[in-house]
Parts: C-alpha cells; sequence; structure tokens
C-alpha cells in the first residue's frame, strides 16, 4: 500500500479551494499552507498558456528530508506517508532545506500572528489550540491528511474512495482535479489515470521518487456525451425530487399573472 | 467531555447553493465541508470553506447603530431594535402618508437567497422603486429569455437527466467555474465537462480553461452582438442551421437572415478582432456538434448593447436548436414547491403604478420588476428626487454602481437610508441607521437556486453575534409595521407559506434540506408537449420561438437584434481614444472574493492582497510598466490605483480591472478607502441600455501609468502582510467609533 | 515565506527559481556564523598543532566548542531538543557534524590538558593530536557536506565546496596563528606568513574554479553565480569575499614577503579582513543559493488542441 495522488493540470482553475479546505482541517496558522498554487503563465506557439500547478508535499519513497532529519522526527510510514513528529523536531530547519520542492515550512512566532492579527483569537483558533496544536519552533507540511485516513481504515473505509478516508483538499476540489489512491493497486483511479494519460512526477532526475503525479489529459474531444445512468436518475440524490405535476400548474398560472 | 453535533445546511458566500456539512463542538464551529448528499456532490469552494472566518469577525456588526455625525464621519451610537425599528416605521409612514408609497425605495444587492423578500416588502408598501443590481446582473438574461420561454429562464442541461450532456459548450464572457452559483453551480458544468467534445471560450481575457479549450475567441470588449451577429451568418449561409426546428418552431427567420447578411466573417473580424477564421470556426462548432449550449456571463449584462447582445445570442440558440433539447439550454421544471417569486407576485405592482417606477418609462423590459439606479442617482442630485427612505439590505450599491463619484455625492442626499449588512461598509458609513444582519451560519431560511428546479434549506448553525437579526426577521418586523397584511407572525410562519405549495412546513423542510425536480422528473422538448400551449408551441405571442420579438416590437423596440457600438470605443469615439488609448473593462471576478466582500476575511484575502490590473506584457512595456507595479488607471471620469498584472493571458490593448472594491482596514472617511481601487469611478452612467438602463462597465476607455511613491500613502500600502486589521487597532476603527 | 507581498500566493512561485531563505535571512543568520565559525576553529586548531600553539589550540577549542555550539542552539525552534540532533547519524550531516564537534571539543581537551601537564607524554599528545586533529578536519569539512546535500540547489551540490569550505578554513586558521603568533613568541611568525601566502593562492584558485564550474551548470547555476558577481549580493562577494578575503591580505603577504618584516597593527588587520573574507565566502555561498525552478520548461506537456471542424 503506498498512497499518492493525481494532479490534472488541465482541470485546475486556480480556485485556492484546496488550499482553504487544508487550513480548516489542520487549524493552519495564517501564514502556513500546506497545499500550494503555482501560476504559470507563458507565451507559445499556440498563444498564451496559462496552467495553474498545485504543489504539496510529494511524499516522497526516497526523501530528502527524511534522510536529512537529524532528530529523526520526520519519518516515513510504511504506507508511504512521511510524516512530521512535532514532539520530535527540534526546529533545525534542514530539512526546509533540502526538500527540493520547498514543501516545508518551519513555524516560527510570525507565521502564527492569530487569524486577525493584533485582535483578539477567535473560537475557532481556540479550539484548534486543543484539537490540532501546531507547535511553534517545529516544521511542518502536508500529510496527505493521515488522520483522515487512520480514522477511515479501521472502519473499512478506503482512501480516495470513500469521503471521510480522504484528504480534505481532494473532497473539495470543484474540477476534480485531484484524485487519491493506492499507487501499488493497479486497479485503483490513480493507477489508472497515471496510465491513462502517462503521469509524471516533478523533478523524476532527483530521484526522490514521489506519490504525487501530474497529468495534462485536456479538455473536451470526449468520445461520447451519453449520460450514465446515475446521471440520468440523479441517483446521488435518492428520493429527493419532488413530484411534477403541480410544478405544471404553477407554469400555468405563472403565464396568466405576468400577461406574458 | 465536549459534543459535538453535525448539522447539514446550504452555503451562500456567493450566490449560493453548495450542500455543506458543518461540525460544531461546544457552540463553537470547528469545520466545514462539502455535503456529499447535495447537488454539488461534497465540493466547496475558498470563500465557502472560510465562512468559518465570519463568525468573531472583528469587522461584523453586532448591535443596531445610528448615526452620530455627518455621513461618512464613521460617527455611530447604539441603540436599541426596538428604536431603530421605531424610526423606520415613522419614516416610511411619514413619507407614504406626504408623497406616496414610491417615494420609499428598498434596495439589496445581488442575490443572495433573501430577493423574494426584497420584493415582497416593497410590493406590500406599494413601491415599485426596488434597487437592485439586477440590471447589469441577470435580469436582462431572464427578461430576454422569457420573450421565448416564458416565466424568464434558460440554463444550460449539465445534468445528462435527459441522457446526454452537452457536445459543444460556449463560455460567453463567463468564467462559471469560478463564479459559481451565477446560473449554474461550477460543480455541474465542470462535471459535465468530462462529457463534452467542444469547449468555446468567448472571452478577451484568459480564464482557467482558454489555454486548453478547443477555441478561444478574444473579441474586443462590446462587441459580441456582433460576434454572435457574425456566427449567424456563417450558420445560414453554410445552410448548417437546425432546419427541421426553425422550419417548424420559429418566427421571423427571414427578416434574421436578412439582418445578419451584412455581418460577414471579415467585417466582424474588423468590429471585434477575432480572427475571421476563428468566428468561422466557431459557428461550426456550435452549429453542427449538437447538443450545445451557451453559458452567458453578467459581464455582457454590462454594457449597455446588452439588449440586443442577449438577442442575438439567443437567436443563435434558437437556429441550432440548441433550445429544450437534452444537453442544450433549457428551462427546467420547478419543484413542487413552485416558483420562489410567486411569494412576492402574488403582490402585483398596479399597471398605472409602474409609471412611477424611476426609469420605467425609458427602460420598460427593466421597469418590469425594478427602477434604474442610474437613473435614480441623476435625479437625486439634481434635486428631484422622489425618493424620501432608502430602505437597503446588503448591496453596496455606492460601491456598484457606475460612476462613484455621483454616486457617494447622491447617496449622501438621501433623506433618510437604512442599511442592513453583516460588516461595516461604505455603504453603512452612508447610513442613518445600520442594522447587524446574521451570516448564513445563524440562520433559518429558504435558498432560491438560480436554475430555479429546486429550492435549499439554510439551517441555524450558531447564535448570531450581539444582537444580529436574519434578514427575514427584519423584513417581517418591519414589514409587520408598514404593511402588517401582507407579513407574519414569526419566521416559521413566513417560510410555512413558501413552502405550503409543496404541502411541506418548515418543520419537515430543514431536515429535508431540499426540494427539487431532477432525473427522469424533468420534461425536455416542453414545446412539443402541451406544456406552454395546448397543441404544443412557445408561451410567445406567435407561440413561435421569435427570431422577432412580438413583445419588443410592441415595447417599440427592435424586434430583431441590432449591434452598436459601446459608449466609448475606438470606433464611436475616436478623440477620447486618441488621450485614453487602452480599452477597459472592469468586469472579472476571483475565486475568492465575492464582489467587494472578504477583504475582511484574512484566508482569502491571503489569496491576493490588492485589486489587480491585467494586461499584455506588450501593453505594459509599452507604459514601462512591471509585474507588481501600482499604476493608475484613468478614464474621462477619474483615476484609481490598482496592481498590475502582467499575463500574456489578455487581449493586448486592453486593461481588466478588478471590479468592486473597497479596504475594510481604510478610515471611515473616505468611505474605507472607496475611491482607492474600485473601478467605478472610472466607469460611466451615462451611456445606458434602451432596454434595461445597463451602463458601460466591461467596455470604456481608460490610460495607465505607474504610480510614484508619494502616490502610496494611505494605510493599506503600508499595512504589513495580512496585518489588515492592524491598522484598526485592537478593535477595527468602524466599530470602536460607537 | 514566499507569499508575503506578492498579489497572489500562486504568483510566479518557483517559476524562475527563488532562494534558500531560512538559512541566511532573519535568525537564519545565526546558522550563518556556525557554519562560519565551525569552519574558523577548527582550522585553527589545526594550524596550531603543527605550530605546537596552546593558544592557538585554546582560541580554536573555545570558537568550536563554546561559539559554534552555543549558536547552533540559540538557532534551534526547540532548543531543550538539542540532543536530538545526535539521533540520525546514519544519513545526516547534521547529526555526524554535531558529532564531530562534541569529538573534538571531548579530545581536543584532553590534548589541551595532557600537552599543559604532562608535555613529557609525547606518545599519549601525539596520538591525542592525530585524533583530535581529524575531528577537527571533520568540524571544519561537515558544512561543506550539509550543503553539498542539498538536490535542489545547484550551486551547492558540487563536489568542491567541501574541499573550498576547508581551504577557506585554513586560511583563516593562518590568519589567526599570525594573529596570535604577534603575541607569542613561541609561534613562528615566518612561517604562518608563508602558510597565509599559500592558502591565498589556493582559495584564489579553488574560489574562480568553483564559480566557473557553478555558472557552466543549468539556469539556476548560473544565476547563483550571477547573482554574486553582479547581482543582489555582488557588493558582499566584491568587497567581502576579493577585497577583504583576497586582496588586502595579498598585499600585506606580499609585503611580507618583500621586506620580511610588518608592522603588528598591519597583521593584525590583515587577519580580521582573512576571517570577515572568509565568513562573506560562506554568506555569499548560502544567501546565493538558489532552488531549481519546480518544473523545467517543457514539463508541462500539451498545448491547446487545434481544431477540427
Ligand atoms: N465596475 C463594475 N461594477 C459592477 C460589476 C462589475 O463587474 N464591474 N458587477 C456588477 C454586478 S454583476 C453586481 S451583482 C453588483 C454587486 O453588487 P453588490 O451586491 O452590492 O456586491 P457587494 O459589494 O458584495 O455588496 C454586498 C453587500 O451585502 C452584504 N451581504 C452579504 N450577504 C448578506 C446577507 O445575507 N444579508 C445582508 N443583509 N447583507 C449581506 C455584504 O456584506 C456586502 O456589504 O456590482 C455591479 N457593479
Ligand atoms: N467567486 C466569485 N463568484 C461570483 C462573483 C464574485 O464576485 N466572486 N460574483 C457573482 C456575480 S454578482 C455575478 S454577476 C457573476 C458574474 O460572473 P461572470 O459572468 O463570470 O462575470 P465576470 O467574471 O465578471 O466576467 C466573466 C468574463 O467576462 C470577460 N469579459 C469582460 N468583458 C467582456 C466583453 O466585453 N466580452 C466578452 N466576451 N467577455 C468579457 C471577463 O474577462 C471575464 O473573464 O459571478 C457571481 N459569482
Ligand atoms: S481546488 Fe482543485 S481546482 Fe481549485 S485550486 Fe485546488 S486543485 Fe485547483
Ligand atoms: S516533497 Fe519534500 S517534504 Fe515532501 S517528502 Fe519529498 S522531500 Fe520531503
Ligand atoms: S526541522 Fe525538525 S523535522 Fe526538519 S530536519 Fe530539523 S528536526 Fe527534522
Ligand atoms: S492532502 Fe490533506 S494535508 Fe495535504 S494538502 Fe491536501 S488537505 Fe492538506
Ligand atoms: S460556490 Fe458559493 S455556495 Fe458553493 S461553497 Fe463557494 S461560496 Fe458557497
Ligand atoms: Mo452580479
Amino acid at each position: 500500500m503506498r498512497w499518492g495522488m493525481v494532479i490534472n493540470l488541465s482541470r485546475c482553475m486556480r480556485c485556492h479551494a484546496c488550499v482553504a479546505a487544508c487550513r480548516v482541517e489542520h487549524f493552519l496558522p495564517l501564514r502556513i499552507t500546506w497545499p500550494r498554487l503555482i501560476a504559470w503563465e507563458k507565451e507559445t506557439g499556440y498563444g498564451p498558456e496559462i496552467t495553474t500547478v498545485p504543489v504539496r508535499c510529494n511524499q516522497c519513497k526516497s526523501a530528502p528530508c527524511v534522510e536529512v532529519c537529524p532528530t529523526q522526527a520526520t519519518t516515513r510510514r510504511s504506507d508511504g506517508i512521511v510524516q512530521v513528529d512535532q514532539n520530535k523536531c527540534a526546529g533545525c530547519r534542514y530539512c526546509v532545506i533540502a526538500c527540493p520542492y520547498q514543501n516545508r515550512t518551519f513555524l516560527s512566532k510570525d507565521k502564527n500572528p492569530g487569524q486577525f492579527p493584533g485582535h483578539r483569537k477567535t473560537s475557532f483558533e481556540k479550539k484548534g489550540e486543543k484539537l490540532y496544536p501546531h507547535q511553534v519552533g517545529t516544521t511542518e507540511k502536508c500529510n496527505f491528511c493521515m488522520e483522515r485516513i487512520d480514522e477511515g481504515l479501521p472502519k473499512g473505509l478506503k482512501p480516495g474512495v470513500d469521503r471521510d478516508a480522504t484528504p480534505a483538499c481532494v473532497n473539495t476540489c470543484q474540477a476534480r482535479a485531484l484524485t487519491f489512491g493506492d499507487l501499488e493497486d493497479p486497479n485503483s483511479e490513480v493507477s489508472k489515470l497515471i496510465k491513462a494519460h502517462l503521469g509524471y512526477r516533478l523533478h523524476e532526475e532527483y530521484e526522490t521518487d514521489p506519490s504525487v503525479y501530474y497529468i495534462d489529459p485536456g479538455i473536451g474531444n470526449a468520445p461520447s456525451n451519453i449520460a450514465p445512468f446515475e446521471a440520468q436518475t440523479a441517483s446521488h440524490m435518492p428520493g429527493l425530487s419532488t413530484q411534477v405535476e403541480s410544478a405544471r400548474l404553477i407554469f400555468a398560472n405563472l403565464n396568466k399573472e405576468e400577461g406574458k | 467531555m465536549s459534543e459535538r453535533k453535525v448539522v447539514l445546511t446550504t452555503c451562500k458566500s456567493c450566490h449560493g447553493g453548495c450542500g455543506v456539512k458543518v461540525t460544531v463542538e461546544d457552540g463553537v464551529i470547528i469545520k466545514i465541508e462539502g455535503n456529499p448528499d447535495s447537488t454539488t456532490r461534497g465540493t466547496m469552494c475558498s470563500k465557502g470553506l472560510s465562512s468559518i472566518q465570519h463568525i468573531d469577525n472583528p469587522y461584523r456588526l453586532k448591535y443596531p447603530l445610528k448615526r452620530d455625525g455627518e455621513k461618512g464621519s464613521g460617527k455611530w451610537k447604539r441603540i436599541t431594535w426596538k428604536e431603530a425599528l421605531d424610526t423606520i416605521e415613522n419614516k416610511m409612514k411619514d413619507a407614504i402618508s406626504q408623497y406616496g408609497p414610491f417615494s420609499i425605495a428598498i434596495s439589496q444587492g445581488t442575490g443572495r437567497g433573501y430577493n423574494r423578500y426584497t420584493h415582497r416588502l416593497a410590493r406590500s408598501i406599494g413601491t415599485g422603486n426596488i434597487i437592485t443590481p439586477g440590471y447589469v446582473c441577470h435580469s436582462p438574461r431572464l427578461g430576454l429569455y422569457a420573450l421565448v420561454t416564458g416565466y424568464g429562464r434558460l440554463y444550460c442541461d449539465y445534468h445528462g437527466w435527459g441522457g446526454e450532456f452537452p457536445k459543444t459548450h460556449i463560455m460567453w464572457a463567463k468564467q462559471l467555474e469560478i463564479s459559481s452559483a451565477d446560473s449554474e453551480m461550477a460543480y455541474w458544468f465542470l462535471n459535465s465537462l468530462t462529457y463534452a467534445k467542444n469547449l468555446i471560450i468567448i472571452d478577451p481575457r484568459a480564464s482557467a480553461f482558454s489555454s486548453r479549450a478547443t477555441l478561444w475567441l478574444q473579441p474586443r470588449p462590446g462587441t459580441d452582438c456582433a460576434l454572435a451577429m457574425g456566427m449567424m451568418n456563417v450558420i445560414i449561409n453554410e445552410g448548417i442551421f437546425d432546419k427541421e426546428f426553425v422550419e417548424k418552431w420559429t418566427f421571423g427567420f427571414d427578416e434574421l437572415k436578412d439582418r445578419v447578411k451584412d455581418f460577414t466573417p471579415e467585417k466582424v473580424a474588423e468590429i471585434t478582432w477575432v480572427p475571421k477564421e476563428k468566428i468561422i470556426q466557431a459557428a461550426r462548432l456550435f452549429a453542427i456538434d449538437t447538443p450545445g449550449c451557451i453559458q452567458v456571463g453578467s459581464s455582457l449584462e454590462r454594457q449597455a448593447n446588452c439588449g440586443y447582445t442577449l438577442r442575438a445570442i439567443t437567436c443563435l440558440m434558437g437556429l441550432c436548436g440548441n433550445i429544450e433539447r437534452p444537453g442544450s439550454m433549457i428551462s427546467w421544471v420547478l419543484p413542487a414547491t413552485g416558483l420562489i417569486e410567486d411569494f412576492y407576485l402574488q403582490i402585483p405592482i398596479p399597471e398605472e403604478n409602474k409609471k412611477k417606477i424611476v426609469g420605467g418609462d425609458k427602460f420598460k423590459m427593466g421597469a418590469a420588476r425594478t427602477c434604474n439606479p442610474d437613473t435614480l442617482i441623476k435625479k437625486i442630485i439634481s434635486g428631484d428626487s422622489p425618493i424620501k427612505v432608502w430602505f437597503s439590505v446588503g448591496g453596496q450599491q455606492i460601491v456598484h454602481l457606475a460612476n462613484t463619484n455621483e454616486v457617494v455625492e447622491a447617496i449622501k442626499k438621501v433623506d433618510f437610508l437604512v442599511h442592513c449588512d453583516l460588516f461595516m461598509g461604505p455603504m453603512a458609513e452612508a447610513a442613518d441607521i445600520v442594522l447587524p444582519a446574521a451570516h448564513w451560519l445563524e440562520l433559518d431560511d429558504i435558498y432560491d437556486m438560480h436554475p430555479r428546479f429546486m429550492i435549499e434549506a439554510h439551517n441555524k448553525v450558531i447564535e448570531p453575534p450581539g444582537e444580529a437579526k436574519s434578514d427575514l426577521w427584519i423584513f417581517n418586523e418591519v414589514g409587520k409595521r408598514v404593511a402588517p397584511k401582507y407579513w407574519f407572525e414569526n419566521e416559521e410562519a413566513c417560510l410555512d407559506e413558501e413552502l405550503k405549495k409543496g404541502n411541506l412546513t418548515w418543520q419537515d423542510f430543514k431536515t429535508r434540506l431540499i426540494s427539487g425536480c431532477w432525473g427522469k422528473d424533468q420534461v425536455y422538448y416542453k414545446y412539443k408537449t402541451d406544456y406552454w400551449k395546448k397543441g404544443g408551441g412557445f408561451p410567445t405571442p406567435t407561440g413561435k420561438f421569435e427570431f422577432h420579438s412580438k413583445a419588443l416590437e410592441a415595447m417599440g423596440y427592435d424586434p430583431l437584434p441590432q449591434y452598436n457600438e459601446p459608449g466609448e470605443s475606438p470606433v464611436s469615439t475616436p478623440n477620447t481614444y486618441k488621450d485614453y488609448p487602452l480599452i477597459l473593462s472592469s468586469g472579472y471576478r476571483q475565486p475568492f472574493y465575492f464582489l467587494s466582500q472578504y477583504r475582511n476575511i484574512p484566508w482569502l484575502r491571503s489569496f491576493m492582497e490588492y485589486p489587480t490590473a491585467q494586461m499584455h506584457p506588450e501593453t505594459a512595456r509599452k507604459y514601462g510598466i512591471e509585474d507588481g507595479d501600482w499604476i493608475w488607471i484613468e478614464s474621462p471620469r477619474g483615476r484609481v490605483r490598482q496592481k498590475a498584472r502582467v499575463t500574456p493571458g489578455i487581449l493586448k490593448g486592453m486593461v481588466m480591472a478588478t471590479a468592486n472594491c473597497f479596504y475594510p482596514e481604510e478610515p471611515a472617511k473616505g468611505f474605507h478607502g472607496l475611491f482607492i481601487s474600485n473601478p467605478n469611478v472610472l466607469t460611466s452612467n451615462d451611456h445606458l441600455d434602451p432596454m434595461y438602463g445597463s451602463p458601460d462597465l466591461t467596455c470604456l476607455l481608460c490610460k495607465v501609468y505607474k504610480c510614484s511613491k508619494e502616490d502610496l500613502k494611505e494605510n493599506v500600502f503600508k499595512t504589513e502582510e495580512y496585518g489588515f486589521v492592524q491598522t484598526a487597532g485592537d478593535e477595527p476603527v468602524s466599530l470602536k467609533r460607537r | 515565506m514566499q507569499t508575503a507581498r506578492q498579489w497572489m500566493i500562486t504568483q510566479d512561485w518557483m517559476v524562475t527559481g527563488n532562494r534558500q531563505t531560512e538559512w541566511i535571512e532573519k535568525r537564519g543568520l545565526i546558522l550563518w556564523l556556525a557554519f562560519y565559525t565551525g569552519g574558523l576553529g577548527g582550522g585553527l586548531f589545526i594550524v596550531s598543532l603543527f605550530f605546537n600553539s596552546l593558544w592557538g589550540m585554546l582560541i580554536g577549542w573555545i570558537i568550536v566548542a563554546v561559539i559554534k555550539g552555543g549558536l547552533h542552539f540559540a538557532f534551534l525552534g526547540r532548543p531543550s531538543r538539542f540532543w536530538r540532533l545526535i539521533m540520525h547519524p546514519q544519513t545526516s550531516w547534521l547529526s555526524r557534524g554535531l558529532m564531530f564537534v562534541a569529538g573534538f571539543a571531548g579530545f581536543g581537551f584532553l590534548l589541551m590538558l595532557a600537552s599543559y601537564f604532562l608535555p613529557e607524554q609525547t606518545a599519549l599528545i601525539l596520538a591525542l593530536k592525530i585524533v583530535s586533529g581529524v575531528f577537527a578536519l571533520c568540524v571544519a569539512t561537515y558544512t561543506g557536506f550539509v550543503l553539498n546535500k542539498v538536490k535542489g540547489v545547484p550551486f551547492w551540490d558540487l563536489s568542491l565546496l567541501p574541499v573550498l569550505f576547508v581551504a577557506c578554513a585554513i586560511l583563516g586558521g593562518f590568519g589567526m596563528m599570525t594573529a596570535i603568533g604577534v603575541y607569542d613568541p613561541s609561534v613562528n611568525l615566518q612561517a604562518s606568513e608563508a602558510g597565509t601566502r599559500i592558502m591565498l593562492i589556493i582559495n584564489v584558485l579553488l574560489i574562480s574554479l568553483y564559480l566557473f564550474i557553478a555558472s557552466r551548470r543549468e539556469g539556476v547555476g548560473k544565476k547563483s553565480v550571477l547573482m554574486q558577481i553582479r547581482g543582489s549580493i555582488s557588493p558582499q562577494f566584491w568587497v567581502g569575499v576579493v577585497l577583504l578575503g583576497i586582496v588586502i591580505p595579498a598585499i600585506i603577504a606580499i609585503y611580507t614577503l618583500i621586506w620580511h618584516e610588518a608592522a603588528a597593527a598591519v597583521l593584525i588587520f590583515g587577519t580580521v579582513c582573512e576571517v570577515t573574507g572568509g565568513a562573506m565566502l560562506r554568506y555569499c555561498v548560502l544567501k546565493s543559493g538558489m532552488y531549481n525552478p519546480l518544473f523545467s520548461k517543457d514539463s508541462i506537456k500539451r498545448g491547446p488542441i487545434d481544431v477540427r471542424a
């Protein structure tokens, strides 16, 4: 089992929902962002190419950050997630320097000025300090929402399939630009996408073996526009549709009323 | 042991609509996430998720306030609800008895799920002077679609309920992916993209998918009508239109054919700056790869030719038979609870009163429901304003109307202005009484989704701060006092009334969460059934889809689309163009702001600290501007500062300014930095659309140049990253002044 | 943090490549000093071994064990967890470095004790000399490997870096030695000056070679070099590294070469210059540490679809 993510560059629309979701999920200090979006805009032969590249910790298999961490606060779990134990981290920042993707941030005091700097803490913040403490003086990064995974698995939930075991950013993405799942399972959605669209990773030459893949299949050219059965029946909203007849009547009345 | 509960509700941090799951621990919201069992399948945007920061937000209004100094001085005195409501009641009653009900104006901002209360209050009082941004936002679309489909709604079928998804999407002046909940929800569109063959984007500026779309047309702002006519020209000449539909179900085809014959691709290319090949390709794709739909953006409605532009686009839909078929444009069947508007349509405006609607004599289409704000502003300034009391619920007219200088002058002149809002802002600063409104997490109400195939429930999650009250409560209290006959003993009674057609009560509905009509229950090809007319047909005078609109003709408008240059453009005002050599458009949304809102929400402010003006590298180079520079944007009306955003993704020779902005952290004097960056300082309210009175907000002329150091003195330029609350001290200025 | 004061947090972040900040800006300056003092102290100690200068060893020892150690401690976000830093010597050069420092502190101390109280124990002293000498060398070298390990920064991952750091350390060592020699007659000034001259030449060669190689590397490596030669930190480079670190000491060196005599003040001044120069060299190396952009030019593969109609 190795958790991984596939990011669809054709779909990402720079909406920042993933960032917000992560902030909510982990009560992130104001100036810490685990996932980030990179605006990549350049002229090409075809005209301007506007791309947004969402980045977050790649959960590298041979992770420089793990290698250089002198305290063993950063370790790689058997499921591939690279985790930072805030109770062990001494705050030397070597990992911050060593991550070639710059996905780590050192939480200094000034990065946690409170959500409304210079103002009293909000009730949400106060709760957060208990529910998801962030130790000033240690280093942070995306952890693939391992809390959700660890809670979900025992309940028999499948990360990437069942929301409650899936990363918050993946759940919230309206464009469905993010897909999560097991890279080692050839039938998982992620494996299929990587195969179908020649998924690639950032700076493979570093030999860090990241678990975050990128695909760019483009938009349009769908083989068919026929709606699958679930869509036709709106089966995700079982029994919620209210019946039609009265609607027709209203319709009739209205035309009279508006004199149209 | 702390207890947790989960509340299911509906977000309206934009126009709203996403199903939301809120986790509360000991009365504190600890998580907001999407509700998977909703039409948006558990997805949410950054605005909705950041709603957590509306709670305990230092900028929130908590108590009714009374002005305690001249307008805009930011001096306030806390008063009781009783005093506030008594004052409002008396002022209104005096005005009615002295000048009649039309001396009262009821206003709101863009749709926030309480539109029906605004209208009901107005109608119950007996005034037709309702002020909304509708005339630059949606109303033209609805009204003009209504000319062919009756009750005025025509939407893109992104759902596949009829078995097909659209093959060809046109995003016309629209970036639905981020302006979600305007017409449709982004999620629906994005989901249907998976089944699309072509995506055509018609936008001078790159939106998220431009560079990966099948086709991207970059028209000169304000020339879209010509483009639509050009496309029809191609389609008709190549004979690729839907012959059967045109034959059987349309009226006035020959006239249309005649009208568009001069709009050859060559000529249109000249007008719109779009290469002729692209015009032809777009036309072919839309006509051949059917079904297709056109998502129209309100940038087209923020133009003085909006009426005819939308007519042209509607004709284009009809020409290709993209009406009422699965995967095309469709007018949805309503849910059992019926048409939400009935809640105010029950109280009609008497015909003779329609005349009294400000601007009603000129802008007949707009006057169907609301008055014309720009005309009103002019009237107030010239001193013959019929308005004595202005009751404003939400909405920042002072920010969003064209020509801010005039608007501010006018609004200061209003005898008695009440503003109801969640936050202290420019409009509130200009008011005599300010009422604190509850956030959607703090109220029970019914949410009316644009496409009208469903309504949803807002369920109260936590208590509002201080003495803040839900808009429904406020409307109802005011209503009870001035028009008791039409209002209810409490909010629940009101909600029950709204639901009764579906034989639902609020108590049932709040758990049910949604009343909708979808899947197999939807009816397509209504014109082939006797849905609209016995024996089939459209709900129009001719019973056909009208290329030639009888209704418009009757009102004295051109029954067919016609192209007119914007009021200010290289063509219409070549002299102004010499001094203002760039085209200015001030319409584009950011995913994390909602109009002028959310610059006081740290999470959202962090994404884009300052309003930005986009321009092409070549344009920038020409004026010595670099990415990130503070620049002046100047038009004949005035000048504002925004941050230059140099990007290849925009038409050369134009500037796209961020719309609707003020700075909450700026002091009340100067209306919270209203004049610093708000592009409406630049826009003109002199040249208006004949049907709706919409001003040119997205197609004007301007020039740009760098700011000097001295130009950047205000607080906002000094504040540190996210430090914006500090400038206002521990308690934000606007509240401390109590 | 990159996002500060940008128009939007996405803007350009890591598109054009951006600098490492944690280890050189704000509190990061502490780390820079820690790294340099390591080199300086180590270098001085080694040199002192040759010159048999107890003073030199003592000062070198203090610089490393006390100052460097203290600085490292002060830099940590969680100083109370200082001890954890040695938990991962298998792969982490920081852990190893800390062990070197510890070892050096220990044996260096013993060596000084021995050579002070039992100078006749030549065998023991020689042994201690060798051990502590090796440790000193490691202390002076390991920072080179620390940076060398960082894949993302082309300017750093040249195997020449540790060599450069040692050379610069030894140069500093000779410099300090000279200064000490001014007061401690037991030091052979001529010899230390001679050493300085040799090391100066070696340093000049190494630095130029290093910059040359780095500038030949892909985009960002070159950028790092340009930053120093004519970019934002060119003052630090030209004044600090070149003028103070090389030119002035060189002048003094030549002067002493010709007249065999130089005023104490001049020599001290020379030393100060060399030391600052060394510090500035480390500063420039850290400051110009620029990451490769997150994606190479072509890493986004496809352009828009051409139209079929
Ligand atoms: N130049 C230019 N001008 C434009 C536009 C443009 O693109 N360019 N866009 C136009 C368009 S389309 C529109 S719709 C208008 C937008 O005009 P507005 O609707 O005025 O937009 P906002 O500035 O967001 O003002 C909304 C106000 O209502 C408050 N509010 C939000 N929710 C609630 C609620 O539930 N209850 C109450 N009581 N108050 C609430 C907010 O705090 C805010 O103060 O601007 C128009 N003006
Ligand atoms: N996140 C977010 N969502 C919102 C809002 C928000 O402020 N933020 N506002 C809400 C409101 S009130 C409204 S009305 C809708 C508006 O939502 P949209 O209809 O999407 O309006 P805009 O985003 O202002 O403009 C859409 C596109 O029109 C382009 N455009 C500008 N001028 C022209 C022109 O002359 N011709 C053509 N073809 N294109 C042009 C702009 O570049 C822009 O990309 O969004 C709603 N949703
Ligand atoms: S939520 Fe999805 S679409 Fe939005 S920015 Fe993140 S990845 Fe892109
Ligand atoms: S991306 Fe960076 S932080 Fe994440 S595992 Fe790889 S090296 Fe470590
Ligand atoms: S900062 Fe913490 S996690 Fe990073 S390397 Fe140092 S100890 Fe390990
Ligand atoms: S996976 Fe979880 S932790 Fe990582 S960015 Fe997404 S939400 Fe944040
Ligand atoms: S799109 Fe609108 S309704 Fe949906 S989450 Fe965002 S703000 Fe809320
Ligand atoms: Mo709007």
